[in-house]
């Protein structure tokens, strides 16, 4: 006769309820930042950058985006997009990455991407309809596609610069 | 519509969504330094030096984004903090331009010059003006131009003043909006004494920036915080022995009309001579410029002596055709002399509204003194076509049906009224306008409903309520003054409109149409209005009441609820299985037409349904059960008179289960033209179910074969009210039976049965009669038995306490083996009522009971005569010598056993002398017999039908009887 087998259910519920981190999702592997920095010119014109918690009219604002793989696997399909703020204009060919990202733009609030130079139909004074570039001014967004791995430990900067309307 | 010149730059701050620039605005007495017109040459267009900037203290937020693949190949996101940046405010303004004068002494000069905050901030601009040169000003002023006109008036307020060189006195301060401006007039006047030709003063007119609260004027006017950079303008005034002729021009647009075509422009020329030297041939000279034409006839000169020239100039060469000339040789201007002119001119062919038109005008004239010519130009006006304000409203002439309250318009035209035909009472009128903006720019258009405006208006206390095209959304009134909002509304642009009114409940029946009347405007210009009608044909006044009794407040006019379904009308009784009938009356009391419609609810509000068990309806009568959904037609009311009346059932069928109790139900009559109303409550009883009826009792038996076992019950009525009784075989599992019913004699418990089938049937009428004991008479009686043509064939009345016999008779088969077993339920039933009752009779088939004994008597000679008494031992005879055997067959059960047949044969060495014979048998007998060699078969006993069937068997023997039969052999 064999002997009856002791089941303890609620058991090893215990222990999936007191053990999370066994089945829990992993720790951001990208720690990002954004930082701002107002670009002006000493007395021999060398560019000096700034933080600043504000800027006038005219002021020109470099947006640094720095991320780090806190992880121990490499991280690829990287994707870095910096918004283009309102009452702000895109300073052109100021977006700075390292290696060879390639650099995408948006003229409509992130709903369509295009490298440069944008070019589109429009109506000239003369009522004719033209192909024009779009001035930078115009953009919305730019971002950095197939962007390299990040590699554990790796720290990478991305900046573009835009105007204070 | 006549406007001056202006020509402001306006941050509308209650249209919330537009700015508009170039925008005409009639400004008269506008408080505070808020936007001016910018005129004057080259000042350039309102618009060009507006400041893009965002407001200073703008938070401009950002925040990054970067979508990557971990390890998994799962694409996800992270965002980066937010970084926020404050924008800073710029203080800072624009001051225009420099101008050059000539003034004599004691003379006065005007400079009119523009100040502009380009800043992102409001800001208070500190405003003063100090001179230098060789020329000593006895007095420097500077006014903020209130109205606009360019011109000093006496509204204009006075900012700064600064009487002779030297002192530090407070600047004036104005305060302007970004992206406003304002028109300041520098006054610079000279002693009578002031030394003449040569002498010339720089006036200098500074705007700074102040701080917005201590409004300390800063020593700067800088476009950024670190600049420092002042923003002043030089005026140079120069002492001169000439004429100085001053001009200074105005225009105002004039609209004769709507459109363009008849519009024209009012030109004023004020020309002054500020020097202390005649100006000799002075001639006017206005150059349209191909930008108006003059009206020719219409210009008014004052002094009338100044003549319109032809249009050449001095050496003859011909100028513009289009415009005037003035003057001339011969004509002078004499110091402190004023000429004024005034004409009309028309925009050029082809003029587009809002085109600028700039003008300037001329005057040239010869200084006597000095020789040589004296041209002076006037301020550049500019001028545009005001925008024509139209605002039109209204109906839609479309979907007409007068059946439905749906926003149509029931008369199918645009004819100025929306026109609603009916609606109920309760009920709200559906009105849809469209209202459409025809002003030459976008407008904002206010709505309201006028409930008075119309001599037959709507019902005191009807609520007018006013939403968008969606019907939902409620249109506001921001400032509470009755007019609602409809928005900024673009050129040509429309509005849908939709107005609810809704009428008080207890409106009182009246006469239609009802009228009101829908006004929209122009916020811009209140005064610019259109209007509709909304025209509401009928309140159809709905009023049902629903009664048991024509009482005095049924049909009255919908005063009074004849029965209100707070109490109940009417109480009826009834039992299980019954069905309970309730007359009710339904009367028109409204103003309209109904067909209404019936329904029986459980609860006052309508709202509960019949359980699926009760059948509770409305039917034509209690006679005819025909379904009634509707009440019929039924014509209104007209004032003072009696409506439609319909008369009609509530059938409540009762169910056999229904437990005892009072039930309430509510009949609705619902108006299918209005929304009139009424419910009536009928109660029901339902009595408690006695237990009336009993057949009893359960009864068991045995048959043999072919037998029949008789069964005997009694059935009574227990109950307190009389049943009809009909008796049925419910079910019978394996024999047949027969019911039996006792048929008399009266006046005694019954002895004779007779079977059912065998009762006639009679419709409704006197048939037979059967026993039964009667309570009453306290002895047995009969009635009569009756059959209602149904599927019932026989009904026995019991009334209460009653009670009789019936008898059941089962018939075993022959062929039922010993132990087959039968249940036969007879089951007493009420024709109406729920009443029944059954018992079981059980049969089994039993063992037969049938003897047989053989006996025999020796019988010497063979002359059939026994010589010695029968023994059923052995029998001894010599050869030759006969025996006689004797059989005898014998029914010793208790139930009649036929097909009795006795078989035997010869003894072997004997032979069969005769043949057999049945000594005896039941009567009438009927028994024979067979010889078959040395067998013998003999067949006895009577007919007897025992299994009910109408067809006797033979060869039966009953119970207790016996049969015999006798043969003889004679020994070989």
């Amino acid at each position: 006769m064999s002997l009856p087998v002791l089941l303890r259910p609620a058991a090893f519920a215990a222990a999936l309820a007191f053990a999370p981190s066994a089945f829990a999702q992993p720790a951001e592997p990208l720690v990002s930042s954004l930082t701002a920095m107002v670009v002006s010119r000493d007395a021999l014109g060398q560019e000096i950058l700034a933080p600043v918690a504000e800027a006038a009219p005219g002021d020109v604002v470099e947006y640094q985006i720095n991320y780090t793989n806190v992880s121990p696997a490499s991280i690829s399909g990287v994707v870095i997009t910096g918004p283009i703020p309102d009452s702000m204009s895109y300073v052109a060919d100021s977006a700075l990455a390292p290696g060879g990202d390639r650099l995408e733009v948006s003229i409509d609030n992130g709903e369509s991407w295009e490298r440069e130079p944008v070019r589109r139909l429009r109506q000239d004074a003369q009522g004719r309809t033209v192909e024009v570039v779009v001035p930078a001014a115009e953009y919305t967004h730019v971002r950095w596609v197939d962007a390299a791995p990040i590699h554990p430990s790796q720290s990478i900067q991305y900046k573009y610069r835009a105007r204070v309307n | 519509m006549r406007c001056p010149n202006l020509f402001a730059s306006i941050s509308v701050r209650g249209l919330a969504f537009a700015l508009f620039s170039g925008l005409l605005v009639c400004a008269g007495g506008v408080s505070g330094a808020r936007a001016q017109a910018a005129s004057g040459g080259g000042w350039g267009p309102v618009g060009d030096w507006a400041s893009t900037s965002p407001d200073g203290g703008t938070r401009i937020v950002n925040q990054a984004v970067v979508v990557y693949e971990d390890a998994n190949g799962q694409e996800r996101s992270v965002t980066t903090n937010e970084v926020a940046l404050v924008v800073q405010s710029v203080h800072t303004g624009r001051l225009s331009k420099n101008q050059t004068r000539m003034i004599v002494p004691g003379g006065e000069t005007r400079f009119v010059h523009r100040l502009e905050n380009v800043g992102n901030a409001t800001t208070p601009f500190c405003v003063s003006a100090e001179s230098s040169g060789t020329m000593n000003l006895s007095r420097i002023r500077i006014y903020l131009d209130r109205n606009y006109d360019l011109l000093l008036d006496s509204g204009d307020e006075l900012l700064f003043e600064r009487n002779g060189p030297g002192g530090v006195l407070a600047p004036g301060v104005v305060r302007l909006e970004r992206n406003e401006g304002a028109n300041l007039i520098l006054v610079a006047e000279t002693h009578p004494g002031a030394p003449m030709t040569g002498a010339y003063a720089n006036l200098q007119l500074k705007a700074q920036t102040a701080t917005p609260v201590a409004l300390v004027c800063q020593p700067n006017l800088v476009f950024t915080p670190t600049s420092g950079v002042f923003d002043v303008n030089t005026d140079q005034i120069f002492m001169v022995d000439s004429p100085i002729p001053e001009l200074v021009k105005t225009s105002e647009w004039i609209s004769n009309g709507p459109g363009l075509a008849d519009d024209q422009i009012r030109y004023s020329l004020t020309l002054t001579n500020r020097g202390q030297q005649i100006l000799e041939d002075m001639h006017i000279d206005e150059l349209p410029d191909g930008q108006w034409t003059y009206v020719p006839g219409s210009v008014v000169v004052d002094p009338p002596t100044i003549p319109v020239r032809a249009p050449l100039d001095v050496s003859g060469d011909p100028l513009d055709p289009g415009g005037l000339y003035l003057g001339g040789a011969g004509h002078d201007l004499a110091p402190g002399a004023t000429v004024r002119v005034s004409f009309l001119a028309t925009p050029p062919v082809g003029y587009v509204r809002g085109t600028k038109i700039h003008n300037e005008a001329k005057v040239i004239g010869v200084d006597p003194q000095n020789g040589g010519y004296v041209v002076e130009t006037s301020n550049v006006t500019i001028d545009a076509a005001p925008p024509e304000r139209a605002v039109t409203l209204r109906d839609t002439g479309a979907d007409a049906d007068p059946a439905l309250n749906d926003g149509g318009d029931d008369d199918g035209l645009q004819n100025g009224a929306q026109l609603v035909s009916q609606i109920s009472v309760g009920e709200s009128a559906r009105f849809e306008l469209i209202a459409a903006n025809a002003s030459t720019e976008p407008e904002f258009l206010r709505i309201r409903v006028d409930p008075a405006s119309a001599p037959a208006g709507f019902p005191p206390g009807t609520i007018f309520r006013l939403y968008r095209a969606d019907g939902v959304t409620p249109l506001s009134d921001s400032d509470g003054d009755g007019w609602h909002d409809l928005g900024v509304t673009a050129v040509g642009g429309l509005r849908r409109v939709v107005v609810m009114a809704r009428p008080p409940h207890d409106v009182a029946v009246a006469i239609g149409p009802y009228e009101a009347v829908a006004q929209v405007h122009l916020d811009s210009a209140p005064s610019v209005t259109a209007s509709a009608r909304l025209v509401l044909g009928e309140i159809r006044f709905g009023r049902l009441d629903i009664a048991v009794n024509a009482g005095p407040a049924f049909n009255d006019g919908g005063a009074v609820n004849q029965d209100p379904a707070d109490s109940a009308a009417a109480l009826v009784t009834g039992r299980p299985g019954e069905t309970v009938n309730q007359a009710l009356i339904l009367a028109n009391e409204g103003s309209v037409s109904e067909d209404g419609v019936l329904e029986v609810w459980l609860d006052e509000a309508m709202t509960m349904m019949l359980p699926e068990d009760w059948i509770v309806r409305t039917t034509v009568s209690a006679t005819d059960q025909t379904a009634l959904p509707h009440a019929g037609p039924l014509t209104p009311a007209a004032p003072s008179t009696p409506g439609g009346v319909a008369s009609f059932n509530l059938s409540m069928a009762i169910p056999p289960d229904a437990a005892p109790g009072l039930r309430s139900f509510y009949v609705s009559a619902r108006g299918g033209g209005s929304n009139g109303q009424d419910v009536v409550r009928i109660d029901l009883e339902v009595l408690r179910v006695v237990d009336g009826l009993r057949i009893s009792p359960d009864r068991s038996g045995s048959a043999a074969p072919c037998g029949v076992a008789t069964y005997l019950h009694k059935v009574e009525n227990l109950g307190t009210t009389p049943i009809s009784v009909r008796l049925r075989l419910l079910d019978q599992t394996a024999f047949t039976s027969v019911i039996e019913l006792p048929v008399g004699p009266s006046g005694q418990e019954p002895t004779e049965f007779l079977p059912m089938h065998d009762l006639p049937p009679l419709f409704m009428t006197t048939g037979a009669t059967y026993s039964v004991y009667s309570v009453a008479a306290g002895a047995w009686i009969t009635r009569s038995l009756y059959w209602n043509g149904m599927s019932v064939p026989l009904v026995v009345e019991l009334h209460p306490g009653d009670w009789t016999l019936v008898r059941l008779r089962v018939f075993a088969p022959c062929s039922a083996p010993e132990g087959a077993r039968d249940v036969a339920t007879l089951i007493a039933e009420s024709l109406i009522g729920p009443y029944s009752s059954s018992v079981q009779d059980t049969t089994v088939v039993g063992p037969t009971t049938l003897t047989l004994e053989k006996a025999g008597a020796p019988d010497m000679n063979c002359d059939g005569t026994p010589d010695a008494p029968f023994a059923t031992g052995g029998v001894f005879a010599p050869p030759q010598a006969c025996v006689i055997w004797r059989l005898t067959a014998s029914n010793l059960g208790a139930q009649s056993i036929c097909a009795v047949r006795l078989e035997d044969e010869a003894p072997e060495f004997t032979l069969l002398q005769g043949s057999p014979h049945i000594v005896s048998q039941p009567p009438p007998g009927g028994g024979s017999c067979l010889i078959s060699g040395a067998t013998i078969a003999c067949d006895v006993g009577a007919p007897l039908d025992i299994d009910g069937d109408l067809i006797p068997e033979n060869y039966c023997l009953r119970p207790g009887q016996s049969a015999e039969v006798r043969f003889t052999v004679r020994i070989q």
